[in-house]
């Protein structure tokens, strides 16, 4: 088989990036595969082109259920229609329907307490699996920030399902984590590992410090007048996501939005597309925004709160430069602590009061993908009791707060951030520090850096043609004007 | 949940705060059905499923607090003068169901689902563009519309009659709050669509009473499909198999009233169903409240099991809303 006319035939690209020929090959083989490849590379074509390939059922283990439905989205939109969700969000009847019909689908995604269901196994178990995925790998190491206690159980789930081959992914493991991963799932012994590079040469690493809110606030609006857009701006509150998003769109009358999980449906999913279809240029976002984001054209992605760990800064500023051009990742900084509180509160951890009103009555629960709260289902699925999950998140509390403290150790370091980076995740490559890579310490001019790697824009009208976008104000208009809008 | 959203339902009758959250999200009790239809709004009954309770809560803490709302027997609260005011002030913001009824309804968010997906699958169609964001993800819902849409769109103007068809419906909206225009704007196409907080700020209603909007619109259109079908035959072939209306009745509650309008004595019922005496009356205790055919008299000659208190009472007050 010539895995390159198989890319061409389904995906109309010519070539594979870094990691995705071998990884195939190995799942076309029946191997246990762990591929750790950064965000942008391509990770889920590597199960998306076997799974076509195979011509038997595909299952993806996803751990978020707005990730589960970003892929979904992604295939059908690639022609593939065989495709569908399993997940607390479905609908009863369409479950029972979803499962009756299982062999006929390409591709489950499915979320790990709903496939640990007796109903669905046993669904499962009936038909031949081609492909076992396990997405985000990573959430099944103790070691890791998002530990999730029910991805412990997928050794289970595999062996009972018997997989042709088994894909273990992930954009961002350290070499301990690694490990930890092949142990749990027990295939330290067989699994081939392909490890890619982290690094991402087109995009320049940029931190800035700055006094104060205020401060913060002035500067974010020279850049965005100043630096190359499209772009996404990160908060680690929806509230702050929304304040600077009026702001920006009041003061330099840009079309920006904000996207948070509080959003409906409905609205994630206009916002989405308008970003994708260029009408907004700038999104003002929390976390819940980008997966599964695939759009080539970024170019920076701004840290306005500094994230909470190297995975989730690594996983957001690998959104900028898909396309391989220039690109800018520019993170703020401020003195002391500021902030501190609000990334960990924004961390995605359920707080007390939460953890005892959900084992009040975790039915009242059932329905919402909010991360804190499937967090909790999953821990309340596997079984643990209230004060077990207390104290298993204090201690996750405290590593977070551990790995934040390292990430601002790398935020205000005066090297190399790139070799600081790729040592973090365990990487032998050396880099040699050049004017495109990064800031050493502190940018103190960011404009001149965005001159200096041609990012920068005199004013909003130099800005590339199809983002030059007017605000649409709300305006009431008569039902028979919307339809012909819309049909017409 | 906006204060005014849960003013709404307080007036000089004194009523228990609780019941009103569970109707809105659909937990089927007697007690919270009672306590519905004692103060008029059993319609709402699942108007609200996805409503969080702590969000229910800090909302009706902040009526009490600002006294808009007041205690007059233990848990028992009514409209204080100042609230009145305030709702006078801010009615505007408020929509109240008039067509809605949650206990005879379809599911009006798989209806929802597919006419949006419809809508956008015909505006983009029409609009040369293939790549889009759905707007919904429910595997059903998209198969039915990819069928519906297949069956279609070889006819030439099939785009047309659909709008024609929507318009028709839209046509018969009340137009005392815009309620086909807000409809419109909500529907996403090509390049048309607009967010929550835009819907907000152009039809100047609270989220909740949009939600409470598009159930009466969807109601509506449900009414229409029954009645004059032959006038929406695209729209029917879309919806015919999400408008049927179950019977508000439990399966089990029903099978109970059978017996009983057969002739049997209570004690025979619950032996016969092997079921518990209170489960029996439990059962006619729905029935009595969701169905006007109920036979208040036959109760008498057959209720043979041990009185109760409690069933009694609650019988009483059904039997004095009749
Ligand atoms: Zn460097």
């Amino acid at each position: 088989m010539n895995l390159e006319q198989e890319l061409a035939h389904y995906f109309g690209f010519k070539t594979f990036h870094p990691g995705q020929k071998a990884i195939i090959e190995h799942a076309l083989k029946g191997d246990a595969v762990l591929g750790v490849l950064p965000t942008g590379s391509g990770k889920s074509l590597c199960y998306q082109l076997p799974g076509l390939v195979m011509h038997r059922l595909t299952v993806i283990v996803s751990p978020l259920i707005s990730l589960m439905q970003d892929q979904v989205i992604q295939l059908r939109q690639q022609g593939q229609s065989k495709v569908v969700a399993l997940n607390s969000t479905v609908r009863k009847a369409e479950q029972t329907y979803i499962l009756q019909h299982v062999k006929d689908f390409d591709f489950l995604f499915v979320s790990p307490e709903t496939l640990g269901r007796s109903d669905v196994l046993l669904a499962l178990k009936q038909i031949s699996i081609g492909l076992f995925v396990i997405d985000e790998a990573h959430c099944i190491s103790q070691w890791g920030v998002d530990f999730r206690p029910s991805y412990l159980q997928l050794r289970h789930y595999r062996q009972i399902l018997k997989p042709y081959s088994t894909l273990m992914l992930t954009a961002t493991a350290t070499p301990k984590v690694q490990a930890d991963i092949l142990d749990k799932l027990g295939l330290i012994k067989q699994a081939v590992r392909i490890i890619t590079n982290v690094d991402r040469p087109n995009i320049f690493l940029d931190t800035v410090k700055v006094a104060d809110d205020e401060q913060r606030q002035q500067l974010l609006q020279t850049i965005i007048k100043h630096i190359t857009w499209p772009g996404i701006i990160y908060f680690s509150s929806r509230q702050a996501a929304e304040e600077v998003a009026l702001q920006l769109q009041q003061t330099l009358h840009i079309p920006t939005a904000f996207y948070h999980g509080a959003l409906s449906n409905r609205d994630r999913q206009l916002i989405q597309q308008r970003f994708m279809t260029n009408q907004i240029p700038i999104i003002c976002a929390t976390n819940a925004f980008g997966m599964g984001i695939n759009k080539k054209n970024i170019r920076f992605v701004i840290h306005y709160h500094a994230p909470s760990s190297f995975e989730s800064y690594l996983q957001e500023f690998g959104r900028a430069g898909r396309d391989g051009k220039q690109s800018i990742a520019i993170t703020f900084i401020t003195p002391a602590d500021a902030g501190l509180q609000a990334n960990l509160l924004a961390s995605g951890l359920p707080s007390t009061s939460m953890i005892q009103m959900f084992y009040n009555e975790p039915r009242l629960f059932a329905h919402t993908d909010d991360q804190a709260l499937e967090l909790l289902r999953d821990f309340y699925s596997s079984g643990l009791e209230m004060t077990q999950v207390q104290q298993m998140l204090t201690a996750k509390y405290q590593e977070k707060q551990a790995a934040l403290t390292e990430f601002q150790r790398y935020l205000s370091a005066a090297t190399c951030k790139r070799q600081l980076l790729s040592d973090y995740f365990g990487q032998k490559a050396v880099h040699s520090h050049d004017d495109t890579c990064c800031c050493l310490g502190q940018d103190e001019a960011v404009l001149t850096t965005l001159k200096k790697l041609n990012l920068y824009q005199r004013d909003s009208t130099q800005q590339p043609r199809s983002l030059q976008k007017a605000i649409e104000t709300p305006k009431v208009v008569h039902w028979q004007q919307t339809l012909k809008q819309l049909f017409e | 949940m906006d204060k005014i959203d849960l003013l709404s339902f307080f007036n000089q009758q004194p009523q228990r705060i609780k019941p009103i959250f569970y109707v809105l999200i659909g937990k089927r009790t007697i007690s919270n059905l009672l306590a519905g239809r004692r103060n008029h709004y059993l319609n709402y009954f699942r108007a609200a499923p996805t409503l969080a309770q702590t969000t229910f809560n800090r909302t009706a803490d902040v009526l009490i607090q600002e006294a808009l709302i007041t205690e007059t027997a233990p848990e028992n609260y009514i409209l204080t003068v100042k609230g009145k005011q305030y709702w006078q002030d801010k009615r505007a913001y408020v929509y109240r169901l008039k067509k809605y009824d949650g206990l005879f309804v379809p599911d009006l968010d798989v209806i929802d689902q597919l006419l949006g997906l419809a809508v956008q699958v015909t505006s983009n169609f029409v609009h040369g563009q293939t790549h889009y964001i759905p707007v919904s993800n429910a595997w059903l819902v998209q198969r039915r519309v990819q069928h519906w849409f297949r069956h279609y769109k070889r006819n030439p103007d099939f785009a047309q009659q659909f709008m024609t068809e929507l318009a028709f419906w839209l046509a018969q909206l009340p137009t005392a709050q815009a309620n086909a225009d807000y409809m419109a704007a909500t529907f996403q196409g090509y390049q048309v669509g607009w967010s929550d907080l835009a819907l907000t700020d152009m039809f100047g209603l609270t989220p909740l009473s949009q939600h409470f909007m598009r159930l009466d619109n969807l109601t509506n259109l449900v009414q229409l499909l029954k009645q004059k079908q032959q006038a929406l035959p695209m729209i029917y072939m879309l919806l015919k198999q999400a408008i049927y209306t179950p019977n508000p009745i439990s399966i089990s509650a029903q099978k109970t009233w059978l017996l009983f309008g057969q002739g049997y004595p209570l004690s025979r019922i619950a032996a016969r169903r092997h079921l518990k005496p209170s489960t029996i009356r439990e059962h006619l205790l729905e029935v009595a409240l969701l169905n006007d055919q109920f036979d208040f008299k036959r109760l008498i000659s057959q209720d043979d099991l041990p009185a109760s208190a409690y069933f009694t009472e609650r019988m009483k007050s059904i039997q004095e809303m009749e």
